[in-house]
C-alpha cells in the first residue's frame, strides 16, 4: 500500500496526455461520424442537420442571434450571481439557530422539489412583461438548491472541530467563518454548480413561456421557420454558456478548496 | 533439495508515470520453504508491499519471475493469475478492508463466494474460524458496529477461509493500538503453529519481526532492494517475555543497524 | 432529550409551514389583494379539493411522464456510467462530455423534439429522460471512479471476475453517490416535464398553469403548482424509501 498509493495519486494529478487527446479524438470522431452518417442516410435536417451546416448557417445568422445570446447570457449571469450570495446568506442565517434549521430545511426542500419555473406564467401577472424580469426566475430557481446544499454543509461539522474553536476561545463569528464555513466549502461549491445548471434551465424555460427575446425564444422562431441549423446552433450556444459557467466555478473551487482531493 | 514454496527470482518492478520512472523493487530474490514464517522489514516506500502484491497477482512484474511450488505464476502483462493459484494465498490488508454492506460473516465468507466453494464443510469452516477468534456473536453485525481489533480479526480469518497454504500479511496490525497489536501477534503465532501455513509478514516494526519470524529480509529504499537476510535462532514457541532476553536484544540491535544505514543513505 | 429532539424536528417544520401560509393568508385578507393577483392559501387548498376532478387527469399525465422518464433514466444513466468507467481510455475520452451533458439545458431541444415526435407522451418522456439521465450518469461515474483502491485489491486477491467485482464491490461502493444522482434526477425530471408541458399541447399540470393564468384564474394556477409539489414529494419519498431499503449500511 505504502508503495502503490503515492504513485497512483501522482498519476491522477499530472495532466495525463490521454486526458486531453482522447476527448479531442472523440470530438473529431463524432463530428466526422455525424457528417458522413447524416449524409449517407440522408437524414432530414429537422431531425439533425450536419455539423458543418450548423456551423455555416449559425455563423451566417450570427448577427440575428447575437442580441438574444447577449440577453440570455445577461439574464443567466446576473441571476446566478445574485442567487449565490442569497442562497449562502439564507443558509448562514438558518444555521445560526438549531430550531431554525429544523424548521426551514423542509421549506427549502419544498422549494427545491417544486420547480420554481412553475411561477413563470404568473410572473407576467405580478410584474409585467419586461423581459429583464426573467432574472427573477433564474434567481428563484437557483437559490433554493444553493441554500439546501450549503445548509447541509453548515450543519455537518464534526463536533471536535467546534470544540477546538471553543478551546481557543473563538468568537461566534470567528467560529463560523474559519470553521463552519470553510468546512462546508465543498458542499457550497456543489450547490453553486447545481445552481449554475438550474440557472440555465430557468432562463431557457422563461424564454419558452414569455417569448419575445432570448435564445430559447430564438430556437422556437428558427424551428417554426424550418431553420433547423440555426436552432441547433442556438442550442450549442446555450450549452457553451452552461459549460463555461460550470468550468469557471470549478476552477475557482480548485483554487480555494485545496484540501479536497 | 526441496522445491521452495515461494521463490522470487530477480524480480524488478518499475512504475512509469509521465514525468518519472520509479523503481519500486530492484532485482529481488528470495526463497521460502513450506511452513516458514518470514518477515520483510523495511521503512515505508521500500517496496515491501509491492512484493506481496506481485505475488498475489494484484500488480504485475516488470522483470524476473515468481514461482509457487516450482510453477511460474507471473504470466506477464494484464494476464490474470488463475484461480487455482490465487486459492493458495490469502491476503491480509493493513486496514480491515471490510465491505460495509455485508455482515461480518458475509465478509469473512467472501472468498468462498468468489471461488465458488459451497457446501456444509465450508460453511462449518466459516463458523469455526469465527469462533476461533471470538467473533461468533457478531456474525450478523455490520462492520461499522464492531471495534477495530475485532474487524482486523475478521480480516485475518477472511484470508484463511478458503484454506490457503500461504498467508500474505501487509502490516496487518499496524493500525491497531500497542496492546491489541501484541495480543494479535501472539494469536497469529498460535494460528501458525496449529495450521502450519507459510506466512510472509510485512512490517516496519523491528521487534515484531524478531518476535514472530524465523527469518527477516531487510529492505532498503531508492530503489527498493534487499539489504540483508537475517536468520533468527530463537526457540519456539515464542513468548512476549522473550523481548527482554539478551539474544533477542542482540538481533534487534543488528536489524536496527541495517535500518539505520538505510536511513542515512536516504538523507544523502 | 432524544424524544424531545424528535418532537421538535417534526413540529418545527409544521410550524414554519403554518406560519408561512398564515402570513400569506393574512396579507391577502388585510390588504384585500384580489384573487387573480394572489389568491389566499385557503382558497387554493379549497380549489385543490373541490376542483379535484379537473386537475386529476392532468396530475396523472404529469406524474406518469415524470415517473416513467425517471425510471428509464436510471438504467440508462447507470449503464452508460458502467460502460464508460470500465475502460480507462473511454473514461478519459468521455469525462468532459459527461459534465457537458449535465450542464447543457437539454430542454432547449423541446421545440425540435416536438417537431420530430409530436406533442404526445413519447416526446415528453424522451425529454425527461435526456435531461435527467445525465446527472445520474455523472454521479454514478464519480462513485465508480472513487472506489477505494484497497477494495479493488481485495477483489483481485480472491480472483473475482469483472462481473463479481462490479456486483459485490463497485456498485455498493458507489451507492451513496448514485442516490445523490437520483435525487437530483428527480428534480430535473419534474422541472423538465413542466417545461415541456408549457410548450406541448394542453395536457399536464404545466399546460394548466399557463391556461389558468391566461384566464386570470390564479387560484387554479396555484392549485396546479401545489400539485406539482405533490409529485415532487412522491419522487422524494420513493427515493428515501429506496435508500432505506437498499442502502441500509453506513460507510
Amino acid at each position: 500500500m505504502a508503495q502503490s498509493k503515492p504513485i497512483t495519486k501522482k498519476k491522477k494529478k499530472e495532466r495525463d496526455p490521454k486526458r486531453v487527446i482522447a476527448p479531442l479524438v472523440v470530438l473529431v470522431l463524432i463530428y466526422i461520424g455525424l457528417e458522413v452518417g447524416l449524409r449517407v442516410f440522408q437524414v432530414p435536417s429537422y431531425v439533425l442537420p450536419t455539423p458543418t451546416n450548423i456551423l455555416i448557417e449559425t455563423a451566417a445568422s450570427f448577427s440575428i442571434i447575437l442580441p438574444d445570446l447577449l440577453f440570455t447570457l445577461k439574464i443567466i449571469c446576473i441571476g446566478f450571481c445574485i442567487a449565490i450570495p442569497s442562497g449562502i446568506l439564507l443558509a448562514a442565517l438558518f444555521s445560526q439557530f438549531d430550531i431554525l434549521v429544523k424548521a426551514m430545511q423542509p421549506v427549502v426542500i419544498w422549494l427545491v422539489i417544486t420547480p420554481m419555473i412553475t411561477l413563470i406564467p404568473l410572473m407576467t401577472l405580478w410584474l409585467g412583461t419586461d423581459p429583464n424580469l426573467r432574472v427573477i426566475i433564474v434567481i428563484i430557481q437557483a437559490t433554493p438548491i444553493i441554500c439546501l446544499n450549503t445548509l447541509n454543509g453548515f450543519t455537518r461539522v464534526e463536533q471536535e472541530k467546534l470544540e477546538l474553536a471553543r478551546s481557543v476561545g473563538a468568537t461566534k463569528l470567528q467560529t463560523f467563518v474559519s470553521i463552519i464555513f470553510m468546512n462546508a466549502l465543498p458542499q457550497v461549491f456543489t450547490g453553486i454548480k447545481l445552481g449554475c445548471i438550474f440557472s440555465t434551465i430557468g432562463a431557457v424555460s422563461a424564454d419558452f413561456v414569455s417569448r419575445g427575446m432570448g435564445l430559447g425564444d430564438r430556437i422556437i422562431k428558427f424551428t417554426k421557420y424550418s431553420n433547423f441549423e440555426e436552432s441547433y446552433g442556438c442550442i450549442v450556444l446555450i450549452a457553451l454558456i452552461g459549460i463555461t459557467l460550470y468550468t469557471i466555478v470549478e476552477l475557482i473551487e480548485k483554487r480555494i478548496v485545496l484540501w479536497k482531493k | 533439495m526441496q522445491t521452495p514454496k515461494i521463490k522470487f527470482d530477480h524480480v524488478t518492478k518499475v512504475f512509469e508515470t509521465r514525468s518519472q520512472t520509479i523503481v519500486a523493487v530492484k532485482d529481488y530474490s528470495m526463497e521460502i520453504q513450506a511452513g516458514e514464517f518470514i518477515s520483510i522489514l523495511g521503512p515505508s516506500g521500500c517496496g515491501k508491499s509491492t512484493l506481496i502484491r506481485m505475488l498475489d497477482g494484484i500488480i504485475d512484474t516488470t522483470e524476473g519471475d515468481i514461482f509457487i511450488d516450482g510453477v511460474k505464476v507471473n504470466l506477464g502483462g494484464k494476464k490474470k493469475m488463475p484461480p487455482e493459484v490465487l486459492r493458495k494465498m490469502g491476503f491480509i490488508f493493513q486496514q480491515p478492508n471490510m465491505l460495509p454492506w455485508y455482515t461480518v460473516r458475509e465478509n469473512v465468507a467472501l472468498p468462498l463466494r468468489v471461488f465458488g466453494l459451497k457446501g456444509k464443510e465450508w460453511e462449518d469452516r466459516v463458523d469455526e474460524l469465527m469462533k476461533m477468534v471470538g467473533l461468533e456473536e457478531y456474525a450478523n453485525a455490520r462492520p461499522s458496529e464492531i471495534s477495530g481489533g475485532m474487524l482486523q480479526r475478521a480480516g485475518v480469518i477472511r484470508a484463511m477461509v478458503h484454506d490457503p497454504e500461504i498467508l500474505l500479511m501487509d502490516e496487518p496490525f499496524g493500525a491497531l493500538d500497542e496492546l491489541t497489536r501484541e495480543q494479535m501477534n501472539m494469536e497469529l503465532l498460535d494460528i501458525w503453529q496449529k495450521t502450519n501455513k507459510t506466512i510472509i509478514f510485512i512490517t516496519h516494526n523491528i521487534e515484531e519481526a524478531v518476535l514472530l519470524s524465523s527469518r527477516v529480509y531487510v529492505m532498503g529504499t531508492n530503489p527498493g532492494h534487499l539489504v540483508e537476510t537475517v536468520t533468527l535462532d530463537l526457540p519456539r514457541p515464542r513468548e512476549l517475555s522473550m523481548i527482554t532476553q539478551s539474544k533477542f536484544i542482540e538481533y534487534r540491535q543488528k536489524l536496527e543497524s541495517y535500518i539505520g544505514e538505510i536511513d542515512l543513505s536516504k538523507i544523502k | 432529550m432524544n424524544v424531545k429532539n424528535r418532537v421538535v424536528s417534526i413540529l418545527a417544520p409544521i410550524a414554519s409551514f403554518l406560519l408561512i401560509f398564515a402570513i400569506w393568508e393574512a396579507a391577502c385578507r388585510i390588504n384585500e389583494i384580489p384573487a387573480w393577483f394572489l389568491p389566499m392559501p385557503s382558497e387554493i387548498f379549497k380549489s385543490m379539493v373541490v376542483d379535484f376532478q379537473d386537475y386529476w387527469p392532468h396530475l396523472l399525465v404529469t406524474l406518469q411522464c415524470v415517473l416513467i422518464g425517471f425510471l428509464i433514466a436510471i438504467p440508462v444513466g447507470l449503464l452508460i456510467a458502467t460502460l464508460i468507467t470500465s475502460f480507462p481510455l473511454l473514461n478519459a475520452a468521455m469525462s468532459p462530455y459527461i459534465t457537458f451533458l449535465v450542464t447543457t439545458p437539454l430542454i432547449s431541444l423541446i421545440p425540435l423534439l416536438m417537431l420530430a415526435m409530436g406533442y404526445g407522451m413519447n416526446m415528453r418522456i424522451t425529454t425527461v429522460v435526456i435531461q435527467s439521465f445525465a446527472v445520474i450518469n455523472m454521479n454514478a461515474c464519480t462513485g465508480f471512479n472513487n472506489v477505494p483502491t484497497i477494495r479493488r485489491e481485495l477483489m483481485q486477491s480472491v480472483g473475482a471476475s469483472r462481473f463479481q467485482t462490479y456486483r459485490m464491490m463497485i456498485l455498493p461502493s458507489a451507492a451513496t453517490d448514485i442516490i445523490t444522482g437520483l435525487r437530483l434526477a428527480a428534480i430535473f425530471a419534474t422541472t423538465t416535464c413542466i417545461s415541456v408541458e408549457y410548450n406541448a399541447g394542453n395536457t399536464g399540470l404545466g399546460s394548466q398553469i399557463i391556461k389558468y393564468s391566461q384566464y386570470l384564474q390564479t387560484t387554479q394556477s396555484f392549485a396546479c403548482i401545489f400539485y406539482v409539489t405533490v409529485i415532487g414529494l412522491i419522487m422524494y419519498g420513493l427515493i428515501a424509501l429506496f435508500q432505506k431499503k437498499i442502502v441500509s449500511w453506513q460507510e
